[in-house]
C-alpha cells in the first residue's frame, strides 16, 4: 500500500518538473510580440512618405485599389518576413489609412503576434 | 529651408492651415527646441500619452507631478469625485487604436510629421462597401470597376453641355456619361481565400452584376447631318481574381443594346474586358511616392467587342458584324502632390491623363486608334468637381467618328 503511494508521489514530482506543452506554447506565443510603432514604421517604409492623417483616403497615397494593395503588402520586403496574409475581404471595407493600418495590425494578431502599444 | 521656415511661421500664426495639431502637441515635449525628441523628451511624451491625467496636470512637462501640480489634481478630484480613485486604464487591444498609437510613437521618434506632409487638407471617402452605393454616375465605363471600390476622387465624372448658337439658329446638347444601378445582393466583394491556399495562389475574391446605361455624343435642333451619338444599355457581370501573377485581376462581360439619341440606330453585342493591377511596376497605382513634385501610375485594359448592326442611324457604324479586339492604356500623372515650392492652390490639385486606344476588327481586318491627352484641375479638395482641357485625335469606336479636337470640360461626379 505504501509502495504505490510513493511511486505516485514520485511520478507527480516528475510530471511537475517537466515542461508542460501548453506552457511551452504560451511562452513561444508570448515571444511573438511586436510594437505597433514597428508595424507603422514598416508601413511608412513601403509608402515612402509619412501618413499625415489616419483619416486620409488611401487614394491620397497612390493606392487607387486597396484590395490589390493588400496583395502588394503581402509580398513587400517589409512584411513578407512576418508572413502578412491580407485577403480581399480584409481590405474591402478599408476607407482610410487608419482602416488600412488596422487591417495590417489585425492580421498580425490573427497570425499569433502580440501587438503592444509601446 | 526658407520655404520650410515660412510654413512653420504660417502654421504658427494660422493653426487652421493643414493638420498642425499633432506637431503643436509634439512641440510641447521638444524642450531643447531642436525639432526632434531625444530619449528623455520621448519618455515624458510616452508617459503623458499613456496617462492623460499626468499630461493634463504636469504643466511644466517634466514627467512628474510637482507639489503644486499634485495639489491642483487632488483639489480637482475632491471637488469632482469626493476623493474617490479613478480605475486603472485597460490594456489597448483594438487593432485600429494600436495602429494609431504606433503612428504617434513613430512620429515622435522622427521628431513629428514632416511639414511637407501636413499642408494638405484631408479628404473624405464614403463607406462604399459596408453600405453599398446603389447608383453610380461616371464619365464612361472605364471608371466603373467593381462599382464603388475605385476611389471617386480618382474617377472621371459625367459631363453635359448645352450650346445655343443665335447666329446659326442651332441648339446643341452634348452628353458624356454613364449611370449604373446595383441592387442589394448583386455584389459580393468579400469572398474568402479557400482553405490551404497560400498568398502566392490566385482565388476568386469578388463578383458583381449591374445594369447600366451610357450616353455619348450630341443632339442638335434642327437635325444636323454631322450629328453623332450613342445611347447604350446593358448588364455588367464582373469578378475579381486576387493574388497570383498580379495583385488583382478584374474581369467584365457586358451584353448590350445600342441606339442613338433619336432612337434610330439598331445594334447589339457584347463586350469583355480584363484589367490587371501590379503595384510593384506601378500598374494600377503608385506604391511609393516618386517625388514631392510628381507621382504617376498607369492602367491597362484589354477588351473584346462583338457587335451586330442592323440600322446605322446617327452613328458612323456600318451595317453588318464587327468583332473588335484591342485595349486601352492610360498614364496618370499627379503634379506637386506634396511639394512646398508651389502655391497652396496648386498642391495636389493638378493632374494629367494620357489615353491610347487601339482596336482591330477580326471581320474586316480594319484597325482604328484614338489618343487623348487631358490636364485637369480639381476645383474642390475632394476632386468631385474639376475643370479640364484636353486634345483628342483618332476614331471613336462607339460612333466610328474621326476626331481631331480640343475639349474643355466642367466635370462633376457622384
Amino acid at each position: 500500500m505504501g509502495k504505490p503511494a510513493k511511486k505516485q508521489a514520485k511520478k507527480a514530482a516528475k510530471k511537475s518538473a517537466a515542461p508542460k506543452p501548453r506552457g511551452l506554447f504560451r511562452a513561444a506565443h508570448a515571444a511573438k510580440a511586436i510594437a505597433a510603432s514597428r508595424i507603422y514604421a514598416l508601413f511608412v517604409s513601403v509608402l515612402g512618405r509619412s501618413i499625415k492623417d489616419l483619416a486620409d483616403p488611401p487614394s491620397d497615397y497612390g493606392i487607387t485599389n486597396v484590395i490589390a494593395y493588400g496583395d502588394h503588402l503581402n509580398h513587400t520586403d517589409q512584411f513578407k518576413p512576418y508572413h502578412l496574409d491580407l485577403q480581399s475581404n480584409d481590405m474591402v471595407n478599408v476607407q482610410n489609412m487608419g482602416d488600412l493600418g488596422g487591417a495590417i495590425v489585425k492580421n498580425f494578431q490573427g497570425n499569433g503576434w502580440t501587438v503592444t502599444a509601446t | 529651408m526658407g520655404a520650410k521656415f515660412a510654413i512653420v511661421v504660417l502654421l504658427l500664426f494660422f493653426p487652421g492651415i493643414g493638420n498642425a495639431l499633432t506637431l503643436e502637441e509634439l512641440r510641447r515635449y521638444d524642450q531643447d527646441r531642436n525639432e526632434a525628441l531625444n530619449k528623455a523628451e520621448r519618455d515624458i511624451y510616452a508617459a503623458h500619452r499613456d496617462d492623460p491625467i499626468l499630461a493634463k496636470y504636469d504643466t511644466n512637462t517634466n514627467g512628474r507631478l510637482d507639489p503644486e501640480e499634485l495639489r491642483l489634481l487632488r483639489a480637482d478630484i475632491d471637488s469632482r469625485y469626493g476623493g474617490g480613485k479613478t480605475p486603472p486604464p485597460k490594456p489597448v487591444t483594438d487593432p485600429k487604436k494600436l495602429f494609431a498609437i504606433g503612428k504617434e510613437i513613430d512620429d515622435a521618434k522622427r521628431g513629428g510629421i514632416p511639414l511637407e506632409d501636413l499642408v494638405q487638407t484631408p479628404k473624405a471617402l464614403p463607406d462604399e462597401c459596408k453600405k453599398p452605393q446603389a447608383i453610380f454616375v461616371r464619365r464612361d465605363r472605364m471608371d466603373s470597376f467593381l462599382y464603388g471600390i475605385t476611389a471617386r476622387s480618382k474617377a472621371q465624372g459625367a459631363s453635359i453641355s448645352y450650346t445655343g448658337d443665335q447666329a446659326e439658329h442651332v441648339r446643341t446638347a452634348k452628353i458624356n456619361g454613364m449611370v449604373a444601378v446595383l441592387p442589394e445582393g448583386w455584389r459580393q466583394p468579400c469572398l474568402e481565400r479557400p482553405p490551404g491556399y497560400t498568398i502566392d495562389q490566385a482565388y476568386l475574391s469578388a463578383f458583381a452584376i449591374a445594369p447600366w446605361i451610357s450616353a455619348q455624343g450630341s443632339i442638335n435642333d434642327p437635325v444636323k447631318k454631322s450629328e453623332k451619338s450613342a445611347l447604350t444599355g446593358g448588364f455588367d457581370a464582373q469578378w475579381n481574381i486576387f493574388g497570383g501573377l498580379f495583385n488583382l485581376q478584374a474581369f467584365k462581360v457586358s451584353p448590350y443594346y445600342q441606339t442613338d439619341f433619336r432612337g434610330v440606330t439598331r445594334s447589339e453585342g457584347a463586350t469583355a474586358s480584363w484589367e490587371p493591377w501590379q503595384y510593384a511596376v506601378r500598374l494600377g497605382g503608385s506604391p511609393t511616392l516618386l517625388s514631392p513634385n510628381f507621382d504617376w501610375y498607369w492602367r491597362v485594359q484589354a477588351e473584346a467587342d462583338a457587335r451586330r448592326v442592323d440600322k446605322i442611324g446617327f452613328t458612323d457604324l456600318q451595317v453588318g458584324r464587327y468583332a473588335w479586339v484591342g485595349g486601352t492604356v492610360q498614364v496618370y500623372g499627379f503634379f506637386f502632390p506634396t511639394s512646398l515650392v508651389v502655391p497652396e492652390f496648386l498642391q495636389n490639385r493638378l493632374n494629367a491623363v494620357f489615353t491610347y486606344q487601339g482596336y482591330w476588327d477580326a471581320y474586316s481586318s480594319q484597325s482604328i486608334s484614338r489618343y487623348a491627352a487631358e490636364v485637369a484641375y480639381n476645383i474642390t479638395a475632394d476632386g468631385d468637381a474639376s475643370i479640364s482641357i484636353g486634345y483628342e485625335r483618332g476614331t471613336n469606336k462607339e460612333t466610328m467618328t474621326w476626331l481631331n479636337q480640343y475639349v474643355i470640360r466642367l466635370n462633376y461626379k457622384y
